[in-house]
């Protein structure tokens, strides 16, 4: 087993201490199957237990370890450290306010998330003697791969939108949004409406497609937006223009 | 403890050259593909411009052609195709992206790069119409 010291440079905050972020910099004896999750823990085990940051599955399923490695947004515990240089910067995530270390606060994603109505609301509420809500394998094929977020803000701190309008319900929040209002047993459009298709909703897109690409589930969040705004098109004219607002 | 975040600001201007280099430069394909249509917008209004100086009479519109027909005219005209290409080109390749899934018969998906091919096979298609129409129209 062949080990390698490397030097990770982390950006440090302590509200109580300090005014402004600075680096500091650990000598890290890393391992090869290490990932950068791995790296930091030694740091704090060994080295400096007030580093902060979070984690918990180690597996890329509770999106709770993302950050920018090398200035891009990671998740740490799929990022081998084999695969960076010498020297590896570590950053909390881009875009979000830092709590401490490499801790964000998340209140403004939690408060969209929350706005964006995230689950099923039936157009004919069914009672248990009905039995399920039924979906064919090709209807759930059209959202499948949206409904995979783990919400671990990836998608966030590389889009440049959300990083100039903080109005904006971001990538991930408006892919689950898209992800319920296409989903065959949904029919809570209206009540969506004025969030997804309003301001800060999807017609904020620019449609830069950073987000897909740093997206560690592949939810594609920006194909979801892309098709919510052909929803909200298509919605927007049959109101307009059909006798009785399409309905 | 109290909480006092630190905001992480990015710069209104520049945030796009401090790029972060994702799998592709991102930032700088988007401005690049976005920018692009500017070009698009410029033919558009030479072609208004055309239009008006065909309605002004036949010499507004022979002063339009030679002005087109200009050395300066011909660069000018050049470097809006190159730019128009350029624009239709990362347009197309990123429509599957934007687009809902479309189906076969037996449900499966119609693969992305299906869906761009049959975009270029159409922008081909229209263009040999164009020039066949040109052939034929103009003596």
């Amino acid at each position: 087993m062949t080990v390698q010291n490397r030097q990770i440079e982390v950006l440090r905050y302590d509200p109580e201490r300090n005014d402004a972020p600075y680096f500091d910099t650990f000598t890290v004896p890393c391992k090869e199957e290490w990932v950068v999750l791995d790296a930091l823990t030694y740091i704090k085990d060994e080295l400096d237990p007030s580093l902060t940051f979070r984690w918990s599955c180690h597996m890329a399923v509770c999106g709770s370890c993302g950050m920018q490695v090398d200035n891009k947004p990671t998740l740490s515990c799929k990022a081998f450290v084999r695969d960076y240089g010498e020297k590896i910067r570590v950053e909390p995530l881009a875009n979000f306010p830092i709590e401490r270390d490499l801790v964000i606060c998340q209140d403004d994603f939690m408060e969209k998330l929350e706005r964006g109505r995230p689950w099923i609301i039936p157009e004919q509420k069914r009672e248990v003697d009905d039995g399920p809500y039924v979906q064919t394998p090709v209807q759930l094929d059209d959202i499948k791969a949206h409904t995979m977020c783990i919400n671990c803000l990836l998608c966030y701190a590389a889009c440049p939108v959300y990083a100039l309008e903080r109005d904006f319900m971001g990538p991930a929040a408006l892919t689950l949004m898209y992800r319920y209002n296409a989903d065959s047993r949904d029919g809570g459009w209206d009540e969506r409406r004025e969030v997804f298709a309003g301001h800060g909703g999807v017609w904020e897109c620019s449609f830069v497609g950073a987000c897909s690409d740093v997206c560690p589930k592949h939810v594609e969040p920006a194909t979801a937006i892309q098709k919510g705004k052909m929803d909200s098109a298509v919605d927007y004219f049959t109101r307009f223009l059909m006798p009785g607002g399409g309905k | 403890m109290a909480r006092r975040p630190y905001p992480q600001e990015v710069d209104r201007f520049k945030w796009w050259i401090a790029d972060p280099h994702f799998n592709r430069p991102f930032y700088l394909d988007y401005m690049a593909r976005e920018s692009t249509c500017i070009f698009i917008a410029l033919y558009a209004i030479l072609f208004v411009w055309g239009l008006g100086a065909l309605a002004s009479g036949p010499e507004a519109y022979a002063g339009f052609i030679g002005a087109m027909q200009s050395t300066g005219g011909v660069i000018l005209q050049l470097v809006i195709l190159a730019f128009a290409v350029y624009h239709t080109v990362t347009w197309f390749i990123l429509a599957p992206q934007g687009m809902k899934p479309m189906r076969m018969k037996d449900g499966k998906r119609v693969p992305a790069g299906r869906v761009v091919q049959a975009l270029f096979a159409m922008w081909a298609g229209a263009t040999v119409v164009t020039l066949l129409l040109v052939w034929v129209l103009i003596p």
